[in-house]
Protein backbone atom coordinates (compact mmCIF):
# COMPACT_ATOMS: atom_id res chain seq x y z
CA UNK A 1 0.00 0.00 0.00
CA UNK A 2 1.29 3.39 -0.92
CA UNK A 3 1.88 5.88 1.87
CA UNK A 4 0.13 9.22 1.82
CA UNK A 5 2.56 11.65 0.16
CA UNK A 6 1.31 14.44 2.37
CA UNK A 7 1.84 12.64 5.66
CA UNK A 8 4.43 14.07 8.00
CA UNK A 9 6.46 10.86 7.88
CA UNK A 10 6.56 10.97 4.10
CA UNK A 11 7.58 14.62 4.16
CA UNK A 12 10.38 13.76 6.56
CA UNK A 13 11.63 11.02 4.25
CA UNK A 14 11.52 13.34 1.26
CA UNK A 15 13.25 16.11 3.11
CA UNK A 16 15.97 13.79 4.35
CA UNK A 17 16.54 12.54 0.81
CA UNK A 18 16.57 16.10 -0.44
CA UNK A 19 18.89 17.09 2.38
CA UNK A 20 21.36 14.40 1.41
CA UNK A 21 21.16 15.41 -2.22
CA UNK A 22 21.61 19.07 -1.44
CA UNK A 23 24.35 18.38 1.02
CA UNK A 24 26.18 16.39 -1.60
CA UNK A 25 25.75 18.95 -4.34
CA UNK A 26 26.35 21.77 -1.89
CA UNK A 27 29.64 20.35 -0.76
CA UNK A 28 30.73 19.61 -4.27
CA UNK A 29 29.71 22.98 -5.56
CA UNK A 30 30.93 25.17 -2.74
CA UNK A 31 34.13 23.52 -1.71
CA UNK A 32 35.68 21.50 -4.46
CA UNK A 33 33.98 22.09 -7.75
CA UNK A 34 32.84 25.64 -7.37
CA UNK A 35 30.59 26.55 -10.26
CA UNK A 36 30.49 30.11 -11.33
CA UNK A 37 26.98 30.86 -10.21
CA UNK A 38 27.50 29.29 -6.80
CA UNK A 39 30.61 31.33 -6.25
CA UNK A 40 28.82 34.45 -7.27
CA UNK A 41 25.80 33.72 -5.15
CA UNK A 42 27.67 32.80 -2.07
CA UNK A 43 31.26 33.77 -1.69
CA UNK A 44 32.14 36.96 -3.51
CA UNK A 45 31.74 40.69 -3.16
CA UNK A 46 29.65 42.46 -5.77
CA UNK A 47 32.72 43.87 -7.50
CA UNK A 48 34.47 40.50 -7.65
CA UNK A 49 31.28 38.78 -8.67
CA UNK A 50 30.70 41.31 -11.46
CA UNK A 51 34.26 40.96 -12.74
CA UNK A 52 33.92 37.18 -12.77
CA UNK A 53 30.59 37.41 -14.54
CA UNK A 54 32.04 39.70 -17.18
CA UNK A 55 34.93 37.30 -17.68
CA UNK A 56 32.51 34.48 -18.32
CA UNK A 57 30.50 36.33 -20.95
CA UNK A 58 31.52 36.00 -24.56
CA UNK A 59 30.61 37.38 -27.97
CA UNK A 60 27.48 39.47 -28.27
CA UNK A 61 26.49 38.81 -24.65
CA UNK A 62 29.75 40.36 -23.46
CA UNK A 63 29.38 43.35 -25.73
CA UNK A 64 25.77 43.85 -24.69
CA UNK A 65 26.71 43.81 -21.01
CA UNK A 66 29.64 46.19 -21.46
CA UNK A 67 27.41 48.60 -23.37
CA UNK A 68 24.67 48.31 -20.73
CA UNK A 69 27.25 49.01 -18.02
CA UNK A 70 28.68 52.02 -19.82
CA UNK A 71 25.22 53.30 -20.58
CA UNK A 72 24.30 53.24 -16.90
CA UNK A 73 27.57 54.79 -15.73
CA UNK A 74 28.57 57.26 -18.45
CA UNK A 75 26.20 60.08 -19.25
CA UNK A 76 25.82 60.35 -22.99
CA UNK A 77 27.20 56.93 -23.82
CA UNK A 78 26.06 56.02 -27.31
CA UNK A 79 25.93 52.43 -28.56
CA UNK A 80 26.50 51.76 -32.25
CA UNK A 81 24.14 49.22 -33.83
CA UNK A 82 26.14 46.76 -35.90
CA UNK A 83 23.29 46.03 -38.31
CA UNK A 84 22.68 46.62 -41.12
CA UNK A 85 25.62 48.76 -42.17
CA UNK A 86 28.18 47.58 -39.58
CA UNK A 87 29.65 49.45 -36.63
CA UNK A 88 32.78 50.66 -38.42
CA UNK A 89 34.89 49.04 -35.72
CA UNK A 90 33.43 51.14 -32.92
CA UNK A 91 30.95 49.64 -30.45
CA UNK A 92 30.13 52.88 -28.70
CA UNK A 93 31.27 56.40 -27.92
CA UNK A 94 30.79 59.02 -25.22
CA UNK A 95 31.94 62.52 -24.28
CA UNK A 96 30.37 63.98 -27.43
CA UNK A 97 32.27 61.66 -29.70
CA UNK A 98 35.70 62.09 -28.18
CA UNK A 99 35.90 58.80 -26.32
CA UNK A 100 35.43 55.51 -28.12
CA UNK A 101 34.88 51.91 -26.98
CA UNK A 102 35.65 48.62 -28.73
CA UNK A 103 34.63 45.28 -27.22
CA UNK A 104 35.91 41.80 -27.74
CA UNK A 105 34.68 38.70 -25.93
CA UNK A 106 36.47 35.66 -27.35
CA UNK A 107 35.17 32.20 -26.51
CA UNK A 108 37.92 31.35 -24.04
CA UNK A 109 37.29 27.59 -24.10
CA UNK A 110 38.32 27.43 -27.73
CA UNK A 111 41.87 28.60 -26.96
CA UNK A 112 44.03 25.87 -25.57
CA UNK A 113 47.13 28.01 -25.26
CA UNK A 114 47.47 31.42 -23.68
CA UNK A 115 49.64 32.48 -26.58
CA UNK A 116 46.92 31.89 -29.14
CA UNK A 117 44.41 33.79 -27.01
CA UNK A 118 46.82 36.71 -26.68
CA UNK A 119 47.29 36.71 -30.43
CA UNK A 120 43.54 36.66 -31.07
CA UNK A 121 43.03 39.67 -28.78
CA UNK A 122 45.91 41.59 -30.30
CA UNK A 123 44.76 40.82 -33.84
CA UNK A 124 41.15 41.78 -33.14
CA UNK A 125 41.96 45.13 -31.53
CA UNK A 126 44.59 45.97 -34.12
CA UNK A 127 41.97 45.29 -36.76
CA UNK A 128 39.46 47.58 -34.99
CA UNK A 129 42.07 50.33 -34.68
CA UNK A 130 42.95 50.06 -38.38
CA UNK A 131 39.29 50.52 -39.25
CA UNK A 132 38.99 53.56 -37.00
CA UNK A 133 42.15 54.99 -38.52
CA UNK A 134 41.00 54.06 -42.04
CA UNK A 135 43.89 51.76 -42.81
CA UNK A 136 44.19 48.34 -44.35
CA UNK A 137 46.96 45.99 -45.28
CA UNK A 138 47.52 45.49 -48.97
CA UNK A 139 49.75 42.45 -48.83
CA UNK A 140 52.06 43.64 -46.06
CA UNK A 141 51.85 47.33 -46.77
CA UNK A 142 49.70 49.57 -44.60
CA UNK A 143 47.61 51.76 -46.87
CA UNK A 144 44.84 54.29 -46.39
CA UNK A 145 41.27 53.37 -47.15
CA UNK A 146 37.92 54.96 -46.46
CA UNK A 147 35.72 53.91 -43.59
CA UNK A 148 32.58 55.56 -44.90
CA UNK A 149 30.36 54.58 -41.98
CA UNK A 150 32.46 56.56 -39.50
CA UNK A 151 31.18 59.75 -41.01
CA UNK A 152 27.65 58.78 -40.04
CA UNK A 153 28.61 57.66 -36.54
CA UNK A 154 30.68 60.41 -34.92
CA UNK A 155 29.29 63.95 -34.58
CA UNK A 156 30.53 66.20 -37.38
CA UNK A 157 33.92 67.66 -36.62
CA UNK A 158 34.60 65.43 -33.64
CA UNK A 159 37.59 63.12 -33.30
CA UNK A 160 38.24 60.39 -30.79
CA UNK A 161 40.76 61.44 -28.14
CA UNK A 162 40.80 58.11 -26.36
CA UNK A 163 39.69 54.56 -27.13
CA UNK A 164 38.97 51.93 -24.48
CA UNK A 165 39.51 48.41 -25.73
CA UNK A 166 37.33 46.25 -23.48
CA UNK A 167 38.07 42.54 -23.39
CA UNK A 168 36.77 39.63 -21.30
CA UNK A 169 40.27 38.25 -20.61
CA UNK A 170 43.17 40.45 -19.54
CA UNK A 171 45.59 38.28 -17.66
CA UNK A 172 48.69 38.79 -19.72
CA UNK A 173 50.73 41.90 -20.30
CA UNK A 174 51.74 40.51 -23.67
CA UNK A 175 48.70 42.03 -25.30
CA UNK A 176 49.62 45.52 -24.09
CA UNK A 177 52.80 46.30 -25.97
CA UNK A 178 51.76 45.07 -29.41
CA UNK A 179 48.47 46.98 -29.34
CA UNK A 180 49.99 50.27 -28.13
CA UNK A 181 52.87 49.94 -30.59
CA UNK A 182 50.48 49.25 -33.45
CA UNK A 183 48.33 52.23 -32.48
CA UNK A 184 51.33 54.59 -32.63
CA UNK A 185 52.38 53.11 -35.95
CA UNK A 186 48.86 53.33 -37.38
CA UNK A 187 48.46 56.96 -36.33
CA UNK A 188 51.56 57.84 -38.32
CA UNK A 189 50.16 56.23 -41.47
CA UNK A 190 46.60 57.48 -41.06
CA UNK A 191 44.93 60.60 -42.38
CA UNK A 192 43.50 60.92 -38.85
CA UNK A 193 40.03 61.92 -39.98
CA UNK A 194 38.30 60.40 -36.95
CA UNK A 195 41.11 59.94 -34.43
CA UNK A 196 43.08 62.79 -32.92
CA UNK A 197 46.86 62.79 -33.40
CA UNK A 198 47.32 62.76 -29.61
CA UNK A 199 44.70 60.08 -29.02
CA UNK A 200 45.41 57.29 -26.57
CA UNK A 201 44.20 53.74 -26.08
CA UNK A 202 43.82 51.60 -22.99
CA UNK A 203 43.05 47.93 -22.63
CA UNK A 204 40.34 47.28 -20.07
CA UNK A 205 39.75 43.81 -18.65
CA UNK A 206 36.81 42.59 -16.56
CA UNK A 207 38.42 43.60 -13.26
CA UNK A 208 39.32 47.05 -14.52
CA UNK A 209 35.80 47.63 -15.80
CA UNK A 210 34.23 46.30 -12.59
CA UNK A 211 36.45 48.55 -10.47
CA UNK A 212 35.82 51.65 -12.49
CA UNK A 213 32.39 52.35 -10.96
CA UNK A 214 30.54 50.92 -7.99
CA UNK A 215 28.65 47.70 -8.59
CA UNK A 216 25.12 47.46 -7.27
CA UNK A 217 22.77 44.50 -7.11
CA UNK A 218 20.94 45.52 -10.26
CA UNK A 219 24.15 45.61 -12.26
CA UNK A 220 25.13 42.23 -10.92
CA UNK A 221 21.75 40.65 -11.53
CA UNK A 222 21.64 42.00 -15.08
CA UNK A 223 25.02 40.48 -15.87
CA UNK A 224 24.22 37.25 -14.09
CA UNK A 225 21.01 36.76 -16.04
CA UNK A 226 23.15 36.38 -19.11
CA UNK A 227 24.99 33.42 -17.62
CA UNK A 228 22.14 32.07 -15.56
CA UNK A 229 21.13 29.61 -18.23
CA UNK A 230 24.63 28.21 -18.44
CA UNK A 231 24.90 27.99 -14.67
CA UNK A 232 21.60 26.12 -14.41
CA UNK A 233 22.86 23.69 -17.03
CA UNK A 234 26.12 23.23 -15.10
CA UNK A 235 24.29 22.58 -11.86
CA UNK A 236 21.86 20.21 -13.60
CA UNK A 237 24.83 18.08 -14.63
CA UNK A 238 25.82 17.64 -10.98
CA UNK A 239 22.34 16.60 -9.87
CA UNK A 240 21.24 13.02 -9.52
CA UNK A 241 17.55 12.19 -9.46
CA UNK A 242 17.68 9.67 -6.72
CA UNK A 243 15.80 6.49 -7.53
CA UNK A 244 13.25 7.76 -10.08
CA UNK A 245 11.42 4.47 -9.62
CA UNK A 246 7.95 5.62 -10.62
CA UNK A 247 9.23 7.34 -13.71
CA UNK A 248 11.20 4.25 -14.70
CA UNK A 249 8.21 2.00 -14.14
CA UNK A 250 6.07 4.14 -16.38
CA UNK A 251 8.65 4.15 -19.12
CA UNK A 252 9.11 0.38 -18.82
CA UNK A 253 5.38 -0.03 -19.20
CA UNK A 254 5.45 2.24 -22.21
CA UNK A 255 8.09 0.00 -23.76
CA UNK A 256 5.88 -3.03 -23.08
CA UNK A 257 2.97 -1.31 -24.74
CA UNK A 258 5.03 -0.05 -27.70
CA UNK A 259 7.83 -2.59 -28.24
CA UNK A 260 8.13 -1.27 -31.81
CA UNK A 261 9.32 2.13 -30.53
CA UNK A 262 12.10 1.21 -28.11
CA UNK A 263 14.64 3.59 -29.60
CA UNK A 264 12.26 6.52 -29.57
CA UNK A 265 11.24 5.75 -25.99
CA UNK A 266 14.87 5.52 -24.81
CA UNK A 267 15.58 8.87 -26.41
CA UNK A 268 12.44 10.32 -24.82
CA UNK A 269 13.52 9.05 -21.39
CA UNK A 270 16.92 10.74 -21.75
CA UNK A 271 15.35 14.01 -22.80
CA UNK A 272 12.83 13.97 -19.99
CA UNK A 273 15.46 13.18 -17.37
CA UNK A 274 17.82 15.90 -18.65
CA UNK A 275 15.10 18.47 -18.49
CA UNK A 276 13.87 17.25 -15.14
CA UNK A 277 17.38 17.90 -13.80
CA UNK A 278 17.30 21.36 -15.39
CA UNK A 279 14.03 22.04 -13.67
CA UNK A 280 15.49 20.93 -10.33
CA UNK A 281 18.58 23.07 -10.83
CA UNK A 282 16.38 26.08 -11.62
CA UNK A 283 14.43 25.37 -8.45
CA UNK A 284 17.62 25.27 -6.34
CA UNK A 285 19.00 28.48 -7.83
CA UNK A 286 15.85 30.44 -7.11
CA UNK A 287 15.49 28.98 -3.64
CA UNK A 288 18.98 30.10 -2.61
CA UNK A 289 18.82 33.77 -3.33
CA UNK A 290 15.36 34.70 -4.56
CA UNK A 291 12.73 33.16 -2.29
CA UNK A 292 10.05 35.40 -3.75
CA UNK A 293 10.60 33.99 -7.22
CA UNK A 294 10.81 30.48 -5.82
CA UNK A 295 7.40 30.96 -4.29
CA UNK A 296 6.13 32.02 -7.70
CA UNK A 297 7.63 28.86 -9.18
CA UNK A 298 5.84 26.72 -6.62
CA UNK A 299 2.54 28.43 -7.37
CA UNK A 300 3.15 27.95 -11.11
CA UNK A 301 3.70 24.23 -10.58
CA UNK A 302 0.38 23.96 -8.87
CA UNK A 303 -1.34 25.77 -11.74
CA UNK A 304 0.38 23.55 -14.30
CA UNK A 305 -0.83 20.30 -12.77
CA UNK A 306 -4.33 21.66 -12.27
CA UNK A 307 -4.65 22.77 -15.87
CA UNK A 308 -3.24 19.59 -17.35
CA UNK A 309 -5.41 17.46 -15.09
CA UNK A 310 -8.53 19.43 -15.94
CA UNK A 311 -7.91 19.06 -19.67
CA UNK A 312 -7.09 15.36 -19.55
CA UNK A 313 -9.92 14.41 -17.25
CA UNK A 314 -12.50 16.34 -19.23
CA UNK A 315 -11.40 15.18 -22.65
CA UNK A 316 -12.54 12.17 -24.63
CA UNK A 317 -9.08 12.11 -26.20
CA UNK A 318 -6.81 12.47 -23.16
CA UNK A 319 -3.63 11.52 -25.04
CA UNK A 320 -4.15 14.47 -27.34
CA UNK A 321 -4.41 16.70 -24.29
CA UNK A 322 -1.24 15.19 -22.83
CA UNK A 323 0.54 16.37 -25.98
CA UNK A 324 -0.30 19.92 -24.92
CA UNK A 325 1.22 19.49 -21.45
CA UNK A 326 4.47 21.21 -22.30
CA UNK A 327 2.66 24.02 -24.04
CA UNK A 328 0.51 24.57 -20.96
CA UNK A 329 3.53 24.37 -18.69
CA UNK A 330 5.40 26.86 -20.85
CA UNK A 331 2.48 29.30 -20.88
CA UNK A 332 2.19 29.21 -17.10
CA UNK A 333 5.92 29.59 -16.51
CA UNK A 334 6.27 32.31 -19.15
CA UNK A 335 3.73 34.43 -17.35
CA UNK A 336 5.94 34.50 -14.25
CA UNK A 337 9.46 34.09 -15.58
CA UNK A 338 9.32 34.66 -19.33
CA UNK A 339 10.55 38.22 -19.25
CA UNK A 340 13.57 37.34 -17.10
CA UNK A 341 14.49 33.79 -18.01
CA UNK A 342 12.71 33.48 -21.35
CA UNK A 343 15.25 31.42 -23.24
CA UNK A 344 15.33 28.59 -20.71
CA UNK A 345 11.61 28.26 -20.11
CA UNK A 346 11.20 25.65 -22.86
CA UNK A 347 13.52 23.25 -21.04
CA UNK A 348 12.08 24.02 -17.62
CA UNK A 349 8.55 23.46 -18.97
CA UNK A 350 9.54 20.01 -20.28
CA UNK A 351 11.26 19.30 -16.96
CA UNK A 352 8.09 20.11 -15.09
CA UNK A 353 6.12 17.64 -17.25
CA UNK A 354 8.77 14.98 -16.54
CA UNK A 355 8.43 15.75 -12.86
CA UNK A 356 4.66 15.26 -13.05
CA UNK A 357 5.20 11.84 -14.60
CA UNK A 358 7.95 10.97 -12.14
CA UNK A 359 6.05 12.10 -9.08
CA UNK A 360 2.92 10.11 -9.87
CA UNK A 361 0.56 12.87 -10.97
CA UNK A 362 0.26 11.75 -14.59
CA UNK A 363 0.47 8.15 -15.71
CA UNK A 364 -1.02 5.41 -17.79
CA UNK A 365 -2.12 1.88 -17.17
CA UNK A 366 -1.60 -1.26 -19.21
CA UNK A 367 -4.60 -1.99 -21.42
CA UNK A 368 -6.90 -3.92 -19.13
CA UNK A 369 -4.26 -3.97 -16.39
CA UNK A 370 -2.87 -2.14 -13.36
CA UNK A 371 -1.43 1.36 -13.11
CA UNK A 372 2.28 1.90 -13.47
CA UNK A 373 2.80 3.56 -10.14
CA UNK B 1 10.07 19.78 -33.87
CA UNK B 2 7.71 17.94 -31.53
CA UNK B 3 8.03 18.46 -27.81
CA UNK B 4 8.65 15.57 -25.42
CA UNK B 5 5.03 15.49 -24.31
CA UNK B 6 3.87 15.46 -27.94
CA UNK B 7 6.12 12.46 -28.61
CA UNK B 8 4.75 10.74 -25.52
CA UNK B 9 1.23 11.59 -26.61
CA UNK B 10 1.82 10.08 -30.05
CA UNK B 11 3.34 6.93 -28.55
CA UNK B 12 0.34 6.38 -26.33
CA UNK B 13 -2.36 7.56 -28.71
CA UNK B 14 -2.36 4.46 -30.83
CA UNK B 15 -2.75 2.13 -27.86
CA UNK B 16 -5.59 1.21 -25.59
CA UNK B 17 -3.60 2.26 -22.50
CA UNK B 18 -5.73 4.26 -20.10
CA UNK B 19 -4.53 7.56 -18.70
CA UNK B 20 -4.91 8.66 -15.12
CA UNK B 21 -4.25 11.94 -13.38
CA UNK B 22 -3.73 12.36 -9.65
CA UNK B 23 -3.18 16.07 -9.00
CA UNK B 24 -3.20 15.38 -5.26
CA UNK B 25 -0.07 13.25 -5.61
CA UNK B 26 2.15 16.18 -6.52
CA UNK B 27 4.53 16.71 -3.63
CA UNK B 28 4.88 20.36 -2.69
CA UNK B 29 8.35 21.72 -2.06
CA UNK B 30 9.30 21.12 1.54
CA UNK B 31 10.28 24.76 1.86
CA UNK B 32 6.57 25.61 1.86
CA UNK B 33 5.59 22.83 4.19
CA UNK B 34 4.06 24.25 7.35
CA UNK B 35 5.16 21.41 9.61
CA UNK B 36 8.69 21.43 8.26
CA UNK B 37 9.04 25.15 8.75
CA UNK B 38 7.53 24.90 12.20
CA UNK B 39 10.18 22.33 13.01
CA UNK B 40 12.94 24.67 11.79
CA UNK B 41 11.62 27.53 13.92
CA UNK B 42 11.33 25.15 16.88
CA UNK B 43 14.91 24.01 16.36
CA UNK B 44 16.17 27.62 16.13
CA UNK B 45 14.41 28.46 19.38
CA UNK B 46 15.67 25.36 21.14
CA UNK B 47 19.28 25.65 19.99
CA UNK B 48 19.78 29.42 19.92
CA UNK B 49 16.97 30.74 22.11
CA UNK B 50 17.60 32.04 25.62
CA UNK B 51 15.26 31.25 28.49
CA UNK B 52 14.04 34.41 30.19
CA UNK B 53 11.33 33.92 32.80
CA UNK B 54 8.44 32.01 31.34
CA UNK B 55 9.64 32.37 27.77
CA UNK B 56 12.31 31.09 25.45
CA UNK B 57 13.34 34.08 23.33
CA UNK B 58 15.30 34.81 20.20
CA UNK B 59 15.86 38.01 18.21
CA UNK B 60 13.36 38.14 15.32
CA UNK B 61 16.09 39.16 12.89
CA UNK B 62 18.41 36.41 14.03
CA UNK B 63 15.63 33.86 13.72
CA UNK B 64 15.02 35.03 10.16
CA UNK B 65 18.66 34.41 9.26
CA UNK B 66 19.00 31.13 11.19
CA UNK B 67 15.95 29.48 9.67
CA UNK B 68 16.96 30.58 6.16
CA UNK B 69 20.45 29.11 6.45
CA UNK B 70 19.22 26.01 8.32
CA UNK B 71 17.19 25.08 5.25
CA UNK B 72 20.16 25.85 2.98
CA UNK B 73 23.14 24.65 5.03
CA UNK B 74 25.60 25.09 2.18
CA UNK B 75 25.37 28.83 2.91
CA UNK B 76 27.11 28.42 6.29
CA UNK B 77 30.46 29.41 4.81
CA UNK B 78 28.99 32.70 3.67
CA UNK B 79 27.74 33.53 7.15
CA UNK B 80 31.16 32.67 8.57
CA UNK B 81 32.86 35.04 6.13
CA UNK B 82 30.33 37.76 6.80
CA UNK B 83 30.80 37.38 10.55
CA UNK B 84 34.59 37.48 10.23
CA UNK B 85 34.37 40.80 8.43
CA UNK B 86 31.88 42.41 10.83
CA UNK B 87 34.38 44.70 12.56
CA UNK B 88 35.68 46.07 9.33
CA UNK B 89 32.95 47.98 7.54
CA UNK B 90 35.01 48.27 4.39
CA UNK B 91 35.59 44.53 4.31
CA UNK B 92 31.99 43.85 5.26
CA UNK B 93 30.92 45.54 2.05
CA UNK B 94 33.04 43.08 0.14
CA UNK B 95 31.27 40.05 1.54
CA UNK B 96 28.31 38.49 -0.18
CA UNK B 97 25.17 40.54 -0.68
CA UNK B 98 23.20 37.66 -2.12
CA UNK B 99 22.70 35.93 1.20
CA UNK B 100 21.33 39.15 2.66
CA UNK B 101 18.96 39.55 -0.25
CA UNK B 102 17.92 35.93 0.17
CA UNK B 103 17.00 35.89 3.82
CA UNK B 104 15.51 39.38 3.86
CA UNK B 105 13.10 38.51 1.07
CA UNK B 106 11.92 35.29 2.70
CA UNK B 107 8.25 36.26 2.90
CA UNK B 108 7.19 32.73 3.79
CA UNK B 109 8.95 33.12 7.14
CA UNK B 110 6.94 36.25 7.93
CA UNK B 111 3.74 34.40 7.11
CA UNK B 112 4.76 31.49 9.31
CA UNK B 113 5.58 33.70 12.29
CA UNK B 114 2.29 35.57 11.87
CA UNK B 115 0.50 32.24 11.84
CA UNK B 116 2.31 30.96 14.93
CA UNK B 117 1.62 34.21 16.77
CA UNK B 118 -2.04 34.06 15.77
CA UNK B 119 -2.32 30.53 17.09
CA UNK B 120 -0.65 31.46 20.36
CA UNK B 121 2.46 29.33 19.86
CA UNK B 122 4.69 32.40 19.77
CA UNK B 123 4.63 36.01 20.89
CA UNK B 124 6.30 39.07 19.44
CA UNK B 125 8.05 41.11 22.15
CA UNK B 126 10.03 44.21 21.11
CA UNK B 127 12.06 42.70 18.32
CA UNK B 128 12.09 39.29 19.97
CA UNK B 129 10.16 36.16 19.19
CA UNK B 130 9.13 34.42 22.39
CA UNK B 131 7.83 30.92 22.96
CA UNK B 132 6.08 30.22 26.27
CA UNK B 133 7.98 27.53 28.10
CA UNK B 134 4.64 25.94 28.91
CA UNK B 135 3.75 25.63 25.21
CA UNK B 136 4.29 22.12 23.94
CA UNK B 137 3.44 22.37 20.24
CA UNK B 138 6.82 23.49 18.94
CA UNK B 139 8.92 21.80 21.59
CA UNK B 140 7.15 18.47 21.10
CA UNK B 141 7.72 18.73 17.34
CA UNK B 142 11.41 19.31 17.93
CA UNK B 143 11.73 16.51 20.51
CA UNK B 144 9.90 14.01 18.32
CA UNK B 145 12.03 14.83 15.28
CA UNK B 146 15.25 14.68 17.26
CA UNK B 147 14.26 11.37 18.83
CA UNK B 148 13.69 9.86 15.38
CA UNK B 149 16.86 11.37 13.96
CA UNK B 150 14.98 13.54 11.47
CA UNK B 151 16.23 16.78 9.93
CA UNK B 152 19.71 16.29 11.31
CA UNK B 153 21.22 18.50 8.61
CA UNK B 154 19.06 21.43 9.64
CA UNK B 155 19.68 20.98 13.37
CA UNK B 156 23.43 20.64 12.84
CA UNK B 157 23.41 23.78 10.72
CA UNK B 158 21.67 25.73 13.47
CA UNK B 159 24.20 24.43 16.02
CA UNK B 160 27.05 25.54 13.74
CA UNK B 161 25.37 28.92 13.28
CA UNK B 162 25.12 29.25 17.03
CA UNK B 163 28.90 29.10 17.18
CA UNK B 164 29.23 31.97 14.73
CA UNK B 165 29.04 35.51 16.08
CA UNK B 166 26.01 37.18 14.55
CA UNK B 167 25.57 40.71 15.84
CA UNK B 168 22.58 43.03 15.65
CA UNK B 169 24.81 45.33 13.64
CA UNK B 170 25.16 42.62 11.02
CA UNK B 171 21.45 41.96 10.94
CA UNK B 172 20.24 45.54 11.07
CA UNK B 173 23.03 48.01 10.63
CA UNK B 174 24.17 47.73 7.05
Amino acid sequence: MRSDPCSFADKCKRRNRLGVLRQLTGVRICRTDCTLFEALSALMSNVDAYATTLASLTGNAFQAEVCARLQSAVLGFQTIPSKPQGDAGLDGFSHVGTQGYCCYGPELKTYRQTRSLEKAIVDKFKSDLRRLLELEFKKTVLTCCENAEMATILPVGKKLMHVDLVVNWFESHRVVGPIHTAFLEYKQSSKLRYIDANATVAIIGPTELANRWSVDELTLVRAQQKIFYQSVQDTAKTLVIENPKTFDEKMTLLKDIRPDQLQAINSLVDQFLNKWRMSLAFDIKLNETMPGLHQALEASRSRIVTRIAALMLASSAPWTELGKAEEISRAVLDAEFGSTYGSMMQDIAAGEVARLIGECSIGWSRPGGMNAN
Amino acid sequence: MPTESQILSELLAGTSASPYVHPERIAPSTVYDLQYRMFVVAACLRVSGKVEGAFRKISANKLRLLQFVAMRPWLLDVVREWSASRKDRQRSLQSSQSLRRGFLSDGMHDNLIDYLVATGCLFKQKGQIAEPISSVILSDLFDASEKDGLFITETDAIRELDEIVITNDMLEGW
